[in-house]
């Protein structure tokens, strides 16, 4: 199964200029309060692109519009050369399509802060749920692959626990299992080390740090900052809703131009 | 010490000798020679509580769930109806709700012909269906607060999850927010059944001959208090017991740290 996955991305990678994630002068507010002010950003199929940035700078909001966990106020998001359709309705633009809603976000999988497994279930009904329910796959197919991937994060004794009994790093384990269980075009990554105790934040930079080595698309907020210059091979940072700097990670973390991301270099290292 | 003999420690073994002397007492110093004779109309009662216990469960349960999910999910009309709904019958005596439908209602149907003329009028025409439309409704009321509580208590991250991954929203509510809020709920729920459990002899003043209503028949024809009292508390204590034992084994298919 995730033979046939990477052959996908190979071939498409042989189309030039597709880009995983496309976003175009997205806005988001919350009543008065502007979170984003237009940012644009690309992500080719391959890349990994770290969003750095201040508490409130707006780097969960702007992953959170791409799976439309939050619905943009203004702009574009496209996911793989597709453009979420919007409608403008008396509360603001909502999503006009929630079938090709649906359609864009299975192509995508998001590893939360929180961890966000679900409770009722064990860990292999976790990572089997979305992969069932959502893609079509047979059950069995499915089991399997959940076994191979449980293997491959280090938990495959724990397939028949409940998530409660679980460490925080054991948790977040299982959830970046279960993303890759729908063997996602894009992983979204929203501050997945912020909720974990000191001690357990390098397991689940470890098993990020494999992805990011076989080539997945991924979007990472994060607040590591020697994991984003080692994993990442582009770094965005972001102040106050605009995308202050960015480029390749040593640029921005040898050699700053802005005022503001050096200060957030210096106050962060 | 093995879990057998952990059973049988000193308090145990006392409080056992007592209930079991009190039993025997009970057995041997009153009078039971009446039970042969109400030996069926007790088992028709006993049937008639069990089957309006369950249906009224089930039914209100089953209604509950939208009541209750409408006043969180909104639109406002609906959940300002099912908020009122809620608050007028817990707001009121169930014997009162029970009263105003067989005697207002029932008997306002006996005088309309259109009624007395229809298929429903054989059902209308009898008890029970009053008793067992009062006992859903206050159980759907109390149920669908508890629900709406249970909706709210879940964690919004779990459910969020799910919508990133694709799920139908109807899907996230089949397979992550409502088994999680009856989860949630279940503890509150078991108990509410026990009360429900303890609600229905309320019937037995309409006419409808529930268990409590047999043994109401005992005591007039027989002039025995304590007997048939006795028993009957009895009787409840067993159904309680066992509706406690199941909701303790539901709880108990999905192992949570909390409890």
């Amino acid at each position: 199964m995730l033979t046939s996955k990477n052959n996908n991305t190979i071939n498409n990678n042989e189309k030039p200029a597709l880009n995983a994630i496309q976003i175009r002068g997205l806005h988001k507010s919350y009543g008065s309060i502007e979170v984003l002010k237009g940012i644009d950003l690309n992500a080719k199929k391959g890349d990994i692109i770290a969003i750095i940035g201040g508490s409130g700078s707006g780097k969960s909001t702007l992953l959170r519009c791409i799976n439309l966990l939050e619905t943009p106020s203004a702009g574009d998001v496209r996911i793989g050369g597709e453009t979420i359709k919007m409608k403008q309705t008396s509360q603001g633009p909502v999503p006009a399509d929630k079938h090709q809603v649906r359609r864009l976000r299975a192509s995508l999988a998001m590893v939360f802060q929180n961890f966000n497994l679900w409770q009722h279930m064990s860990v292999l009904e976790n990572l089997i749920a979305a992969p069932t329910l959502v893609h079509g796959m047979p059950k069995v197919a499915a089991i399997d692959l959940a076994k191979q991937l449980l293997t491959r994060v280090g938990l495959s004794d724990k397939q028949d626990s409940y998530p409660a009994f679980l460490s925080g790093g054991q948790q977040q384990r299982v959830a970046i299992a279960r993303a890759l269980a729908v063997q996602p075009d894009v992983m979204l990554f929203d501050e997945p080390t912020s909720a974990l105790d000191p001690e357990l934040v390098g397991e689940v930079l470890k098993v990020i740090e494999d992805l990011a080595r076989e080539g997945r698309t991924m979007l990472l907020v994060t607040h590591e900052m020697k994991f984003a210059r080692e994993v990442a091979n582009h770094v965005v940072f972001l102040h106050q809703g605009l995308i202050e700097e960015q480029g390749p990670p040593e640029a921005i973390f040898d050699n700053p131009h802005s005022e503001r991301l050096k200060q957030f270099i210096r106050t962060v290292q | 010490m093995t879990e057998a003999t952990k059973f049988w420690v000193i308090h145990r073994i006392v409080l056992a000798a007592i209930g079991i002397s009190i039993l025997v007492c009970c057995a041997i110093f009153l009078r039971w020679d009446w039970l042969p004779d109400y030996y069926s109309i007790i088992l028709k009662g006993l049937w008639l509580t069990l089957w309006l216990l369950v249906a009224s469960v089930a039914i209100g349960f089953a209604l509950a769930l939208p009541v209750g999910l409408v006043q969180v999910t909104g639109p406002k009309p609906l959940a300002v109806l099912a908020r009122g709904f809620c608050n007028i019958i817990r707001g009121t005596p169930l014997l009162l709700q029970l009263w105003l439908l067989y005697y207002g209602l029932g008997s306002l149907f006996s005088t309309m012909p259109e009624i007395r003329g229809s298929a429903m009028w054989p059902y209308l025409r009898q008890a029970w269906p009053y008793a067992l439309l009062c006992l859903t409704m206050s159980f759907v009321a109390y149920e669908a607060e508890v629900m709406r509580g249970a909706f709210l208590g879940v964690p919004k991250g779990e459910l969020e999850a799910a919508r990133a991954f694709g799920f139908s929203e109807w899907q996230v509510f089949r397979k992550v927010w409502l088994p999680r809020a009856i989860q949630r709920a279940l503890p509150t729920l078991g108990g509410e059944v026990v009360l429900q459990l303890k609600a229905t002899p309320l019937v037995a003043t309409i006419t409808v001959i529930d268990v409590y209503g047999a043994f109401s028949k005992v005591r007039q024809d027989t002039f025995l208090t304590y007997e048939p009292l006795l028993l009957l508390a009895l009787v409840y204590m067993l159904f309680a017991g066992l509706l406690v034992l199941f909701f303790r084994y539901l709880e108990n298919r999905v192992p949570s740290k909390q409890a």
